[in-house]
C-alpha cells in the first residue's frame, strides 16, 4: 500500500468547464480517506484522476511518490469499485475477480489461491460459479469489492460503491467494508454523496464545493467545528439549524438576540472562539444542532438565558426521539452556500427557505426526549445547549474563530461540475 | 353473436386478408413455377400439376442455368464482404462510442450518411476505380465496394450498441490493466455479440440483394451473383420465359426465408432500435 | 438517497476528452474504417462530382472539361423535370400511403389475436426481398394476358388495366408495388415504439372515460408521432434513391413516365455511357439527400440512431 498526493490539482474539461481547482491533500499509507460533497463538487473528478480514466490538466498526483500524470490506468497499480460495480457480465463470478490477475499473467495456482481467499473474506465462495446476473445486488457489491482486494494494489479506489443498495444492505456494507479496508490496512479513497456514510468510514473526510476543498478533518471534527456554512448544513443529519442573531454585549458576556428573546454565550465559548468578541453589535449566523434543542420541560431547571420559545409546526415520533418542528421568530439564514446545499437536496427546498425568509420566520428541528408532550400547534419553550453554538460570518460564510481553515477564493459561479 | 364477437370475428378476417396480402404473390409465384409455359396462359390458375414439369423448370435452373454457382458466388461474395465491414466497422463503431475527440460527432454523421447516399452517385466512379485496378469480372471487384456500402450501417448499428454497455466495464477492464483495443477484445466483443449480429444481418441482406454495381463489374456467367442472375432473365425487351423465371424467382426467395427465419429477432431489433429507444 | 446524483457529471466526463495516452489508440482503432470508406465512398463521391463537369468520349476513353454544361443540359431537359416529378410521386405518396397504412397495422396488431405472430412474420418478408425478385413477382401478378390481377378486376366488372403499359397508371403501379415492399418496415417501427409505450398511460385513460377513438387520438397516435416522423423521414430518403424496382419492374417505362432520378442516372451512365451528364443527375441527387438527412439529424438524436436495411 502506499500514499496518494495531490498537489495543486485542477481539471478544465475542453469546453471550459472546471471541475477542480487547486485541490491539495495527502493520504497517508492505510489511511481511508473519504471525499464527500452535493453533486457536482468534483469528488468523483478528483477520484478518477488517481485511477487514470480522466485527464490531470493542472498540477500532480503521485502515488507512492511517483507522479502519475498522464500513466495509463493499468500501469497506475489501483483498484477500483464502481457505482454500477461494472462487473463483466459474461464471466462467472470466479473470473470477474481473477481477471486482473489473469491479465498480469499470474501463475494459475496463485489466481486460484488469491481468488479463492477473497471469497472467503466476502463470504462469495458458494456463489464463485455464477454469473453477475444471478447474483442479488448486495453479492454484486462483494464481487466488485472481491475483484479490487484480489489484487493487492497501491490503493483503493471507491466511487459510490453503495448507492444502488437499499437502506438496510447499505449499512451492512459500510461496516464490511470498514473491517476489509481496516483488516487489509489499505490506502482507500472513498467517493460518497452521502455524509453518513462519511461520518461513519472515514479516517478523515474532505468536504468538497464547487471544485473547492472546504474542509478536511477526522469526522467528528468536522461535524463539531465545521469551517463554514456549507459544511455545516451539509454534515449533519437532520441539519444544522441556523438562523440570523444580533450579537450583543451584555455585561463582561455575550448574547445572541432573535427577535425578542435572548440566548446567553458561555463565556469559556467566547474564550474558545477568538474573534468572537469583535462581532458585537453585528448580525451573525448562528448554528444549532438538532440535539442541542431539547423540550425545556423535560430539561429539568433551565436558565431563561437558555431557552427558546416558539410554535410546533409538526412533530414526527420516531420511537426513540421525537423530531419536533417548531417555527421560531428569526430570519433563516440565507447565503449562497445554504442554498446550494438544499438545492442538492430538492429545489423547493429553496424556495420554502426564501419565503421564510420572507416571513422573517424559521422553521427549526429539535431533538426531543420520547416523554416530550409537544403537540402540533402548540407553543414550546426549548432547552438550548448553549455550549455548543455554532458562529459563522454572514459576509464571508466562514466560522468565526475557527483558525485559518478556509480554502480559495469562491469558486466560478459559471462552474457546472462533475461529481 | 354479441357484438365483441362479432368485432372478433371480423379482426380475425381481415388479419388473414392482411395476412394474404403479404405471401399470396409468393404463392402465386411457387404455383407458376409449377406451370408449363402454356399452363401459364390459364387464368385463374387450375390447381393441378404435373411432376414432370416441376422437375423440368427447376432442373432447367439448377442444370442450364448452373443455379448452385450463382449461390455459392453469392455466398464467398456476401460471407466475405459482411465478414471484412464487421472486422473494420466494430472496432470504429467501439471509438465513437467511447471516445471523444475533436469533430467525433460530425465523423459519426458523416459515416451514418454514406448509408443514405444514392448508390448511383458512386456507381459509376467505383465502376470506373476497378475497371482501373483490373478488377472487372472477378470476385474483389465486388466484395470491395460491397464492404464500403455495408460499413456505414456496421459502424452505426455498433455505437447503438456500444452505447448500451456501461463504460464502467471498459474503464474497470483498464483499471484492470487492459489497453483501449483489449478491453475492446477480451472484454466487450463477447458482450457486443448480440449487437454484431444484427450489423451482420443487415450487411448479409443488404450485400444479397445489391446488383446495380454487380451488373456492369460482373460480365461473365460464372460470376454472376443471384440478383444479376435473375435480372439477367428479366430484361424487358426480350419475352420472358415464365416457368423457369418462376422456378428462378423460388430459388432466390427461398434462401432468404430460411434467413429471414432464423435471424427474425435481429431484424426487428436493427430495424426498430433507433425509433424506439 | 441520490443514486444518480454524480450520473450527469459521470457520463459527461467519462466521454470527455480523449485521455492524451488513448490518441494511438484511437488511431488504431478507427484508422482501418477511415481509410477504407475514405478510398472507396469518399474518394468516388468526389470523383462523380468532378466528373459532373466533365464530358466523357467514350472512343478515346478520355475527359474534357466543359464547366457547367451538363447541369445546364440538365435543368432544360423536359426528361429530367419529368424525372423529378416521378420521384417527387414515388417519394411522397408512396411513403404518405406507407405511413398511414404502416400506422393502422400498428394499431390493428395492438390487439391480442392468436396467430397474429405468423402474420407479422410474413410481413417482414417482404422487405428482405431482392429487388428483382419483387419485379419479377409483381409482373406475373400484373400480366395483362395471364396475371391473376387483371383477372379478378374483369370479375369485379371492371376493364382491364393496363398496369405496366399504361403511362398513367404505371407510376401508380410502381407506388403500389413500393408500398406493397416497405409499408411493413413503418409498420414494424411504429409496432415496436407502441409495443414500448408505457400501459399505465392507457390505463389512466380508459380511467378518465375517453374511448377507443379518443385514447388513439390524443394518447396513442400523440406518443406514436415520434415513431412515425422517424420513419416516414427514413423511409423518404429510401424512396427517394429507388433504383432497384424500377429496373425489375417497369425498366422505367412505358418510355420514361416510370423513370426515377437514380434510374435515369443509371441508364445515362451505364447504358449510354454519359459518365458526365449521369454524374450531374446523381449530383442533383447528392445534395437533396443531404438535405434529407440533415432532417433525419433532426429528427433523431445523432447518437441514438440506429439504421436498418
Amino acid at each position: 500500500m502506499a500514499t496518494v498526493s495531490f498537489s495543486g490539482v485542477g481539471k478544465v474539461y475542453r469546453d471550459g468547464t472546471r471541475a477542480l481547482s487547486d485541490f491539495t491533500l495527502d493520504v497517508a499509507d492505510g489511511e481511508f480517506m473519504v471525499f464527500v460533497g452535493p453533486s457536482g463538487c468534483g469528488k468523483t473528478t478528483a477520484l478518477r484522476m488517481v485511477a487514470g480514466l480522466e485527464d490531470i490538466t493542472e498540477g500532480e498526483i503521485r502515488i507512492a511518490d511517483k507522479v502519475v500524470n498522464g500513466l495509463h490506468p493499468r500501469r497506475r497499480d489501483i483498484a477500483m469499485v464502481f457505482q454500477n460495480y461494472a462487473l463483466y457480465p459474461h464471466m462467472t463470478v470466479y473470473k470477474n475477480i481473477a481477471f486482473a490477475l489473469k491479465v498480469r499473467k499470474t501463475p494459475p495456482e496463485e489466481i486460484k489461491r488469491r481468488v479463492e481467499e477473497a471469497g472467503r473474506i466476502l463470504g462469495l465462495s458458494a456463489e464463485l460459479k455464477r454469473k453477475p446476473a444471478q447474483l442479488s445486488g448486495g453479492q454484486r457489491q462483494r464481487v466488485a469489492m472481491g475483484r479490487a482486494i484480489v489484487r493487492n494494489p497501491q490503493a483503493f479506489l471507491m466511487d459510490e460503491p453503495l448507492s444502488n443498495l437499499d437502506a438496510k444492505l447499505r449499512v451492512q456494507m459500510r461496516a464490511e467494508i470498514a473491517r476489509i479496508q481496516h483488516e487489509l490496512g489499505a490506502t482507500t479513497i472513498y467517493v460518497t454523496h452521502d455524509q453518513v456514510e462519511a461520518m461513519t468510514m472515514g479516517d478523515r473526510v474532505a468536504v468538497l464545493r464547487k471544485g473547492q476543498l472546504q474542509q478536511v478533518d477526522a469526522p467528528q471534527q468536522v461535524y463539531d467545528r465545521p469551517a463554514n456554512l456549507f459544511v455545516a448544513s451539509f454534515i449533519g443529519s437532520p441539519e444544522m439549524n441556523l438562523v440570523e442573531a444580533h450579537l450583543e454585549r451584555a455585561g463582561d458576556g455575550l448574547v445572541c438576540r432573535l427577535a425578542g428573546q435572548v440566548l446567553a454565550v458561555p463565556p469559556e465559548l467566547v474564550r474558545a472562539r477568538p474573534g468572537l468578541d469583535g462581532y458585537a453589535g453585528k448580525t451573525i449566523g448562528l448554528g444549532i444542532r438538532p440535539e442541542q434543542l431539547e423540550d425545556a420541560a423535560l430539561a429539568g431547571d433551565v436558565p431563561p438565558e437558555n431557552r427558546l420559545r416558539g410554535k410546533i409546526v409538526t412533530t414526527e415520533l420516531l420511537g426513540s426521539e421525537l423530531l419536533a418542528h417548531v417555527e421560531l421568530e428569526a430570519a433563516p439564514v440565507v447565503t449562497q452556500e445554504v442554498r446550494e446545499v438544499l438545492e442538492d437536496v430538492d429545489r423547493s427546498r429553496v424556495v420554502d427557505l426564501e419565503s421564510e425568509a420572507q416571513a422573517r420566520r424559521t422553521v427549526v428541528i429539535g431533538r426531543f426526549g420520547i416523554g416530550s408532550g409537544a403537540r402540533a400547534g402548540e407553543d414550546v419553550e426549548m432547552r438550548v445547549d448553549t455550549r455548543r453554538l455554532h458562529f459563522f460570518d454572514l459576509e464571508s460564510e466562514a466560522a468565526i474563530g475557527r483558525d485559518g481553515m478556509r480554502s480559495g477564493p469562491d469558486p466560478l459561479p459559471t462552474a457546472r461540475l462533475d461529481g | 353473436m354479441t357484438p365483441q364477437r362479432i368485432g372478433r370475428t371480423i379482426s380475425y378476417l381481415v388479419l388473414i386478408l392482411i395476412g394474404l396480402a403479404g405471401i399470396a404473390p409468393f404463392l402465386y409465384l411457387l404455383l407458376l413455377s409449377f406451370k408449363s409455359r402454356l399452363d401459364i396462359l390459364d387464368v385463374p390458375p387450375p390447381l393441378h400439376f404435373d411432376w414432370s414439369t416441376i422437375k423440368a423448370n427447376y432442373g432447367q435452373v439448377i442444370h442450364d442455368d448452373h443455379y448452385f454457382t450463382f449461390v455459392k458466388n453469392s455466398i464467398v461474395i456476401t460471407g466475405i464482404s459482411t465478414l471484412i465491414a464487421l472486422v473494420l466497422g466494430v472496432p470504429a463503431g467501439y471509438a465513437f462510442s467511447r471516445l471523444r475527440f475533436r469533430g467525433s460527432d460530425t465523423w459519426a454523421s458523416t459515416i451514418l450518411s454514406f448509408r443514405f447516399m444514392p448508390p448511383v452517385a458512386v456507381a459509376i466512379p467505383i465502376y470506373l476505380m476497378i475497371r482501373y485496378l483490373g478488377l472487372l469480372d472477378g470476385y474483389l471487384g465486388l466484395i470491395l465496394p460491397y464492404v464500403a456500402f455495408s460499413l456505414p450501417l456496421v459502424v452505426w448499428i455498433m455505437i447503438g450498441f456500444f452505447d448500451e454497455i456501461p463504460r464502467e466495464i471498459d474503464e474497470a477492464a483498464m483499471v484492470d490493466g487492459l489497453t483501449r483495443p483489449l478491453v475492446l477484445l477480451r472484454v466487450l466483443l463477447p458482450l457486443a455479440r448480440p449487437g454484431m449480429l444484427v450489423a451482420a444481418t443487415f450487411g448479409v441482406i443488404f450485400v444479397w440483394n445489391e446488383f446495380l454495381v454487380g451488373l456492369y463489374v460482373i460480365n461473365s456467367q460464372d460470376h454472376y451473383t443471384i440478383p444479376i442472375a435473375a435480372s439477367s432473365l428479366l430484361t424487358v425487351e426480350s419475352p420472358i420465359d415464365w416457368d423457369v423465371a418462376a422456378a428462378v424467382g423460388i430459388f432466390t426467395v427461398v434462401p432468404i426465408l430460411i434467413f429471414s427465419i432464423i435471424v427474425q429477432r435481429y431484424i426487428v431489433r436493427g430495424i426498430t432500435a433507433g425509433a424506439v429507444r | 438517497m441520490a443514486v444518480t446524483a454524480d450520473d450527469a457529471g459521470r457520463i459527461r466526463s467519462s466521454r470527455a476528452r480523449l485521455p492524451t495516452q488513448g490518441r494511438g489508440e484511437a488511431l488504431l482503432l478507427l484508422g482501418p474504417c477511415a481509410l477504407y470508406l475514405a478510398a472507396f465512398s469518399i474518394f468516388p463521391l468526389i470523383t462523380s462530382l468532378v466528373r459532373s463537369f466533365q464530358d466523357y468520349d467514350t472512343r478515346a476513353d478520355t475527359w474534357t472539361w466543359i464547366g457547367l454544361r451538363n447541369y445546364s443540359q440538365l435543368i432544360h431537359s423536359s426528361e429530367f423535370w419529368t424525372v423529378v416529378q416521378n420521384t417527387a410521386v414515388l417519394t411522397g405518396a408512396g411513403v404518405a400511403i406507407q405511413v398511414v397504412l404502416g400506422t393502422a397495422l400498428a394499431l390493428f396488431f395492438n390487439q391480442q389475436l392468436r396467430g397474429a405472430w405468423i402474420v407479422r412474420g410474413i410481413l417482414i418478408l417482404p422487405m428482405l426481398l431482392t429487388p428483382i425478385v419483387v419485379g419479377l413477382m409483381w409482373r406475373a401478378l400484373l400480366n395483362p394476358e395471364w396475371g391473376v390481377l387483371n383477372w379478378m378486376v374483369v370479375k369485379l366488372g371492371f376493364g382491364n388495366i393496363g398496369w405496366l403499359s399504361d403511362p398513367h397508371v404505371a407510376l401508380w403501379t410502381l407506388v403500389f408495388v413500393d408500398s406493397w415492399q416497405w409499408t411493413p418496415f413503418v409498420f414494424v417501427i411504429v409496432y415496436a415504439r407502441l409495443q414500448a409505450l408505457p400501459q399505465e398511460v392507457f390505463e389512466a385513460g380508459s380511467v378518465d372515460g375517453a374511448n377507443w377513438f379518443q385514447r388513439t387520438a390524443y394518447l396513442t397516435l400523440p406518443l406514436l408521432a415520434p415513431a412515425i416522423v422517424f420513419a416516414a423521414v427514413f423511409r423518404s430518403i429510401d424512396a427517394f434513391r429507388t433504383f432497384d424496382l424500377v429496373y425489375g419492374l417497369t425498366n422505367g417505362g412505358p418510355v420514361i413516365s416510370t423513370s426515377t432520378l437514380s434510374f435515369q442516372a443509371f441508364q445515362n451512365g451505364f447504358e449510354f455511357q454519359h459518365y458526365g451528364y449521369a454524374s450531374a443527375i446523381s449530383y442533383v441527387m447528392v445534395l437533396a439527400a443531404a438535405i434529407g438527412i440533415t432532417l433525419l439529424f433532426r429528427v433523431v438524436k445523432v447518437r441514438r440512431l440506429e439504421v436498418a436495411a
